[in-house]
């Protein structure tokens, strides 16, 4: 069955940490002026290991944590760099965060527009015997 | 330009049959083209897909190259489906003559 393609695993799977991260960038713009507040995210590139249907962290040592139950909320690290641009110890970059907000929605439209090809695609191939 | 003399040759002689065949491509049969092209298709249904895989783990950052190996195979798969298309239709059209 064409459903079984991994092509629509691994889409649903980089949807999701896009969503999520759409999550994180609006939960750090809205704190950016709440004292204290540490910036999370989800970094774009290299994030995903995804081979055959599945989804891993990226490992590059073997004490790094592995996610065994594959749970998403792995992806959210704390913000690296630590340079503080207010006095109330927090690390919210605003402009660094609308960039960010801004390429992780081009990357969302552009999965959705794949996937939509996806579908198209099996859906011409269905129907276009009705033709013949 | 230069001007050959015009020599009237019988239809069916074995000369004009192997100049035809012989024009046609080195030697390729239709099968041959068709398998040919099919493996064309798949080759760029595989890049698509291989190139959306990297646009999902974040390995490219260049859209416009997945933008376009999905077009091609786009392209391509229509034209194969509806080369298919003709071809059943010949074939019922062939069906139906009366002999």
């Amino acid at each position: 069955m064409f459903l079984g393609d991994p092509v629509f695993g691994y889409l649903k799977k980089a949807l999701d940490i896009a969503v999520l991260r759409q999550d994180v960038i609006a939960s750090n713009i809205a704190n950016a002026d709440t004292p204290h507040y540490r910036a999370k995210h989800i970094p774009f590139k290299d994030v995903l290991e995804i081979s055959n249907n599945d989804l891993k962290l990226k490992t590059t040592s073997p004490e790094h944590i592995t996610d065994n139950d594959n749970l998403i909320a792995n992806f959210i690290k704390p913000d690296k760099d630590d340079y503080l641009t207010k006095n109330d110890m927090n690390n919210v970059k605003i402009d660094k965060e609308l960039t960010d907000l801004a390429k992780n929605t081009l990357l969302i439209n552009a999965l959705t527009a794949f996937e939509r090809y996806k579908f198209n695609q099996y859906k011409d191939i269905i129907s276009s015997t009705r033709n013949a | 330009m230069d001007i050959k003399d015009v020599v009237l040759k019988p239809i069916d002689s074995n000369q004009s049959s192997q100049q035809s065949s012989k024009t046609a491509g080195s030697g390729d049969s239709f099968a041959d083209i068709l398998k040919k092209s099919l493996d064309e298709v798949n080759k760029l249904q595989n890049k698509a897909d291989q190139s959306i895989k990297d646009i999902a783990a974040g390995k490219m950052e260049n859209i416009q190259d997945a933008v376009m190996a999905i077009e091609k195979a786009d392209v391509s798969l229509k034209l194969l489906t509806e080369i298919r298309n003709k071809a059943i239709e010949a074939y019922k059209e062939v069906m139906r003559m009366q002999v």
